[in-house]
């Protein structure tokens, strides 16, 4: 059965943005960690190596905050995405990093800030892929759109960090936009591109916080239990499975199964719920 | 698992190696050795202050002959627009018979207005040991580049006899200002409060509904049966009838529902 023909979503899930607030504290936490690095000429032995250990701090940091906001945002257990985000950042972002270090210098001081630009692009692209598999993402398509988004923020960080002037600013701030960068790339895309994204809307006149915030995509095949009802999503289509005793679907009683359309507002037992459709897989 | 193993081996080796092995305080992060003619420069990275704000390239030179007298440096226009550097600290006499020199020069001067950027460039030039009558007696091209991703480390402390009077009065004035670190770190708290905030309130808010989308919301759902009430009903309601056998017709089997047989 075809879905329906409507508008599909042109908001951000909250995910999306969280987890680019999320990215963007890592950034700021790793140049507070970076920031204290005076003298390692002990253990570096080259600028290559303190480029692969600014790379694994930035990312590891920021990989650490976003899989773990992502993680609270989805009800899931927390330590382990944490640690899953220190691990798939820092590897993602070596990988990305080692790769650059492969790119000549360039002859000229132009030529060197984009080779710049092109090592933060290529560090932030690969972290933020690597982050996105957290929990297996088996779509190229997804995947690829990670990587553009990546490869785009890390550009712009790059070119922030090559600024003239003020350079003990432009650092910072080039750590936090790419860490931002890096949060947004690898949760924004398995958001929007999932078939729909349930939101668990907070009591009548309060607000969501980045605590309470409990919002969940809703993959195809995937089923999403909101108080005793159900929401599945079967192919493109969004079905509710209210309760024996019926929920509320836009304000009216509903006691079968009914496809959901855009911004559906559901209530079952004590808790809301709002249903908002994105890009069929 | 066996590519991640290879990962997690390379790393180590990246980074254990080179602390396992201890090497001398003097391994440099970004020597360039340049041999040319039998004379060697080098070029390291090393800090001018005990404030580690300013940072200096220092280029040492070793040349088999005693014939020198003079060095000069010819760096690129971007070393030069650099408002501590003038000519008179990119060269320095080199006393008669001395086969070593060096000169230190700052590349990285965050601290001073206006600020400098040439610690984030690359740099690119030629450096040249020119006799009494001016002629080279050792020219190479050099350069040195900065980190990419990471701020530029430190490898060492300048020899505070080693850097140009010059240079020295404008570190000593530089060093004065305290460091815009703690600015930065108090910048960064208040936007991130800032956008903790701003975030949930603004990007999140669930759109509120009007009065009477609620009314309608709480009557809808005061019109749902309780559990009680369903209970009830399934009581109360008349008796499903047994399935129908395959061989029984529509008629005998509404008969024998309706008891009528």
């Amino acid at each position: 059965m075809p879905r329906p023909d409507g508008p599909h979503a042109r908001t951000l899930p909250a995910t999306a943005s969280g987890a680019l607030v999320a990215g963007w504290i890592g950034g700021a936490l790793a140049w507070a960690i970076a920031s204290r690095w005076s003298d390692l000429s002990s253990r570096i032995a080259s600028y290559a190596r303190a480029d692969q250990l600014m790379s694994l701090t930035l990312s590891a940091c920021v990989g650490a905050l976003v899989l773990l906001a992502r993680a609270r945002f989805r009800r899931e257990a927390l330590v382990p995405a944490m640690c899953a985000g220190i691990l798939l950042g820092g590897v993602g972002a070596l990988v990305g990093c080692t790769l650059a270090l492969f790119l000549p210098d360039g002859g000229t001081s132009r030529m060197f800030t984009l080779v710049r630009m092109l090592s933060w692009s290529l560090m932030a692209g690969f972290a933020s892929v690597a982050l996105a598999q957290y929990k297996r993402l088996r779509r190229v398509d997804v995947s690829i759109e990670v990587l553009l988004i990546g490869l785009c923020g890390g550009a712009i960080a790059g070119a922030i960090y090559s600024l003239p002037g003020l350079g003990e600013l432009w650092w910072p701030a080039a750590c936090t936009v790419c860490g931002a960068a890096i949060g947004f790339a690898s949760v924004g895309p398995t958001m929007w591109r999932s078939p729909a994204v349930a939101l668990i809307l907070p009591p009548h006149e309060q607000h969501h916080t980045f605590w309470s915030l409990h919002e969940r995509a809703i993959e195809s095949g995937m089923a999403m239990q909101v108080a005793n009802a159900t929401v599945m999503c079967d192919g493109p289509n969004v079905v509710v499975h209210p309760p024996p005793s019926g929920a509320v679907l836009d304000g009216h009683p509903l006691y079968r199964p009914v496809q959901i359309t855009q911004n559906a507002e559901l209530v079952a037992g004590r808790v809301r719920c709002r249903v908002t459709l994105f890009q069929s897989s | 698992m066996r590519a991640l193993r290879q990962v997690l081996i390379a790393t180590l080796s990246t980074f254990a190696a080179p602390a396992l092995a201890q090497p001398p305080r003097t391994a440099n992060a970004d020597v360039k050795g340049i041999a040319t003619a039998g004379a060697v420069a080098q070029f390291r990275l090393v800090r001018c202050n005990a404030h580690h704000d300013e940072m200096c390239l220092s280029a040492a030179f070793t040349w088999p002959a005693a014939n020198a007298v003079a060095e000069t440096f010819h760096w690129s226009a971007e070393l030069l627009r650099s408002p501590m550097v003038g000519p008179e600290q990119l060269a320095m006499a080199v006393p008669p018979g001395a086969r070593e020199a060096s000169v230190i020069i700052p590349v990285f001067a965050t601290p001073v207005w206006p600020f400098t950027s040439i610690g984030r460039v690359a740099l690119t030039g030629t450096i040249a040991l020119r006799d009494r009558a001016g002629a080279a007696v050792f020219s190479a091209p050099a350069s040195w580049r900065p980190p990419r991703i990471a701020w530029p480390l430190f490898t060492g402390v300048a020899n505070e006899r080693a850097i140009p009077a010059a240079l020295r009065e404008a570190l000593s004035i530089a060093a004065e200002p305290p460091s815009a670190r703690p600015l930065i770190c108090l910048l960064l708290l208040l936007s991130g409060i800032m956008l903790i905030g701003f975030v949930p309130r603004y990007l999140w808010h669930s759109g509120h509904e009007s009065d009477e989308d609620i009314a309608r919301q709480l009557a809808a759902a005061r019109a749902l049966l309780t559990a009680h009430e369903l209970d009830r009903l399934r009581d109360t309601a008349p008796r499903e009838a047994p399935p129908r056998a395959p061989d029984e017709s529509t008629a005998k089997a509404i008969e024998k529902r309706d008891g009528r047989q």
